[in-house]
């Protein structure tokens, strides 16, 4: 009874081990929670097909951004011209 | 009355990204890229005076941006010998001529797809700079930089908590903002 009760999580968690998956993150235990959920909820099921869309279309877009070093090298750069 | 202030100290919070996105998949090289963009924020400082303001500040540097990669772009090939790359603009933003001269290279297979994808992360851009800047931030370290958990925690000093908070909202933001047209 007391594992059952653990294997039914709320929209909440739900939610969470969601995003984390998107991420790899999530441990098996909370993507089977997480399915078991979505066979239940309609309203998760629905969030899980739309983040994992997001997930893929961020990957296929393979988006760059600068890294960080260089960003903070690139601020005190611009930041000393301003204050010349 | 509207003013066009320019705060040239937010700039790399602001557009650092979206512009490095834009010129690595024109240049393929880290350092280029790098350089372009840092020409571009101080030829962007220099002539802050033109700014008026009908554009956003972000097409603004972009067209700015655009032009050094072409000037890069001539350089090297003309360096290599090459016929000189040929750009027309209609107008300050057509980004859409440039794309259509890079598709023309027919060894280029996989150009459309190319084109697709970068018009992707174009609408991605777009909607992350609808989100609070910290809250872009932390959704692209955590996608796209993959930093781990307790890595932007740290950064940011937050808990795991409050960061998952952090990214569900990004997301959820941005599924929205993408549905119509990319989801
Ligand atoms: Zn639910």
């Amino acid at each position: 009874m007391k594992l059952l009760k653990k294997l039914f999580i709320d929209c909440e968690t739900s939610a969470l081990y969601c995003d984390k998956a998107q991420y790899n993150e999530a441990t098996s235990m909370e993507k089977f929670q997480l399915k078991l959920h979505i066979v239940i909820c309609k309203i998760c099921r629905s969030h899980s097909i739309k983040n994992t869309k997001l997930t893929k279309a961020c990957n296929k877009a393979n988006l760059a951004k600068m890294p960080e070093t260089d960003k903070a090298a690139l601020k005190s750069k611009l930041e000393k011209e301003i204050g010349n | 009355m509207t003013n066009h202030i320019i705060d040239a100290t937010k700039w790399v919070d602001r557009y650092s990204d979206y512009l490095y996105n834009y010129t690595i998949v024109r240049v393929n090289e880290h350092e280029v890229a790098q350089d372009l963009i840092s020409e571009t924020f101080f030829a962007g400082l220099k002539s802050s005076k033109n700014f008026k303001g009908e554009a956003s500040e972000r097409t603004w540097l972009i067209s700015i941006l655009k032009r050094k990669i072409i000037d890069h772009y001539r350089k090297t090939n003309s360096n290599k010998g090459k016929a000189e790359v040929r750009m027309q603009y209609s107008s300050e933003d057509a980004e859409g001529d440039w794309l259509e001269e890079r598709v023309q290279d027919p060894f280029d297979k996989t150009a459309e797809d190319t084109i697709e994808n970068e018009e992707l992360g174009g609408a991605i851009y777009d909607c992350l700079d609808k989100l609070p800047v910290k809250q872009a931030s932390i959704f692209k370290m955590k996608t796209i930089d993959n930093f781990d958990t307790e890595a932007i925690c740290n950064e940011y000093n937050i808990t795991p908590s409050n960061l998952w908070v952090i990214i569900h909202r990004a997301r959820t933001s941005l599924s929205s903002c993408l549905e119509e047209n990319w989801l």
